[in-house]
């Protein structure tokens, strides 16, 4: 069976004004369908850079020095921005750290959800993407999605747009799905329910790949 | 729930309710307003008619001055035109070149300000320094350099006719600059919030993330600096008629009009001149206080420009 994702050697580096700094030195792991992956580490020891870099969204300095990102067959980190953007949010999405910061404050959900629909398949009409995004929130258990589909992010609490962010991530039903510490803004008992939640869903429906955070007992 | 509940339920109405200035400008300035849009059904009778102008008839002063008659409520003016009825006209042409030079203002400024700021770099340095470029012509200037040329390739008889496209050119060019610099301020700010990022990560090209995610949190300094502009354009019309570069005497806009009486306010016909000038503030003061308002309550750190 083939590796769904296969990262090999992957240095990745920073250059400063004052010289390089290396963030990763060579790291390697593979993940195969329907396999769950956790990266442990202290903060600052690479794990965000290593999710962006799968994806090839590294912020200015940084940058891949050497190694290989292969998705599918596919090395990620030397292919074209068209097919990058197709495979971002389409195959591979992204769960971020704070739920508060993702969701643009100015759009509905209903919106937001859509609009990711929309840029992956613009032919999509609106009431079948309308579907989808009730069912994902369904998935998450969102209570009365219709309702909530009309509301903006101010109106939920933390937990719940985590859990919208989750049904977002889904939306496209991605092959790999990177989350990067999931729960470090949440408290205790949500963090206990998203991550069930998480767990749940790796069971019932996809293939995931977590990077979490460096408190070993969530893990 | 509908949209006119939300409304009633929102921020913006309930302070609105609270504010004596913003109802009172915003009742003044309906009533402008309307008086403008239905202004053949409104004034007594219809400047642009030469039949229904009769030159005796001039510099009759306003109703409730010794030689002034009923017919004319506000006087005449020095080719026997209806004050009132001239004035509503008037009032009509300003509104409709101050909204229009915004509108292209707010699309140029806008747009260059949205992409500028987003890419940054070169591009961003480029339209920076044009805007700077463009700030630094008055626009007086530019306007009489415009017109001038425009005269002699059209004619003056045609200028007449597209003295509104015209002044809405200029005005409109000349200002692009405050919204590009309001907008690129606010996405500079906006683009490194981590919804940017996420809408990236979900593979958003980066027009989509500028046009759906990043313009809707810019629409309320936006929208502030859209009300100051359009009494800003107001007036800039009114001065670049009161010079003669704008709207022709035989289709006057207030800024015309004032200029029309200038020369006979010492003969004692002051109403041609005062009483334009007064509409004109009234109309350019109810549109900053509603401004004013606005930026209150949506209180962006805005500079009022």
């Amino acid at each position: 069976m083939t590796n769904l994702l296969e990262v090999k050697d992957l240095v990745i580096k920073f250059g400063l004004r004052t010289g390089e700094v290396t963030a990763t030195n060579g790291v390697s792991f593979s993940l195969s369908k329907g396999e769950r992956l956790g990266l442990v580490g202290e903060s600052g020891a690479g794990k965000s850079v290593t999710g962006f870099s799968i994806i090839n969204l590294l912020s200015k300095p940084g940058y891949i020095a050497s190694g290989e990102v292969n998705f599918l067959g596919e090395d990620l980190s030397r292919v074209s921005a068209e097919r990058i953007r197709d495979i971002r949010g389409n195959r591979i999405s992204m769960i971020f750290q704070d739920p508060m910061m993702t969701l643009n404050p100015v759009l509905t959900i209903g919106t937001q959800m859509t609009e990711t629909l929309h840029q992956h398949n613009p032919k999509m009409s609106k009431e079948e993407a309308r579907n989808i995004a009730l069912d994902k929130l369904r998935k998450v258990y969102i209570p009365s999605p219709e309702k909530r589909l009309r509301q903006y992010p101010h109106e939920f609490s933390g937990g719940m747009r985590q859990r919208i962010i989750i049904a977002i991530a889904l939306l496209t039903d991605p092959e790999l799905i990177i989350a990067d510490e999931p729960t470090t803004a949440l408290d205790v008992t949500i963090q206990a329910e998203i991550m069930e939640l998480l767990m749940e869903l790796c069971e019932t429906e996809r293939f995931w790949k977590f990077r979490k955070r460096h408190r070993n007992k969530i893990m | 729930m509908n949209r006119l509940d939300k409304f009633r339920e929102s921020f913006l109405w309930y302070s609105f309710k609270r504010d004596k200035v913003a109802i009172a400008s915003l009742i003044v300035l309906m009533v402008l307003v309307l008086a403008a849009i239905f202004a053949p059904l409104i004034a007594p009778y219809n400047p642009y008619d030469p039949e229904m102008i009769d030159i005796m008839n001039s510099e009759i002063p306003p109703a409730w001055e010794e030689e002034g008659v009923a017919e004319f409520l506000l006087g005449t003016d020095s080719q026997g035109r209806d004050m009132l009825s001239t004035m509503i006209y008037g009032m009509r042409i300003s509104i409709i070149i101050g909204l229009g030079a915004v509108a292209l203002q707010a699309i140029l400024g806008v747009l260059i300000g949205l992409f500028a700021g987003y890419h940054g770099g070169r591009m961003d340095a480029f339209f920076m320094r044009a805007a700077d470029v463009q700030l630094s012509f008055s626009y007086l200037m530019v306007a009489i350099f415009m017109s001038a040329i425009l005269q002699a390739v059209v004619g003056v008889a045609k200028f007449g006719e597209i003295a509104i496209p015209f002044l809405v050119l200029v005005i409109g060019l000349s200002q692009w600059p405050q919204y590009a610099r309001t907008v690129r301020a606010s996405v500079l700010a906006e683009r490194k919030k981590e919804y940017v990022e996420a809408a990236r990560v979900a593979g958003f090209t980066s027009s989509r993330i500028i046009l759906d995610q990043i313009f809707p949190n810019t629409l309320s300094p936006i929208l502030v600096l859209s009300t100051i502009q359009v009494a800003n354009a107001v007036m800039s019309e009114a001065a670049l008629s009161f010079l003669g570069l704008g709207m022709p005497i035989d289709r006057p806009s207030l800024g015309s009009l004032i200029n029309s009486g200038f020369e006979l306010i010492f003969s004692g016909a002051w109403w041609i001149t005062a009483l334009p000038g007064l509409l004109l503030v009234i109309l350019v003061l109810s549109i900053n206080m509603l401004g004013d308002f606005l930026r209150d309550v949506f209180n962006p750190k805005l500079y009022k420009g």
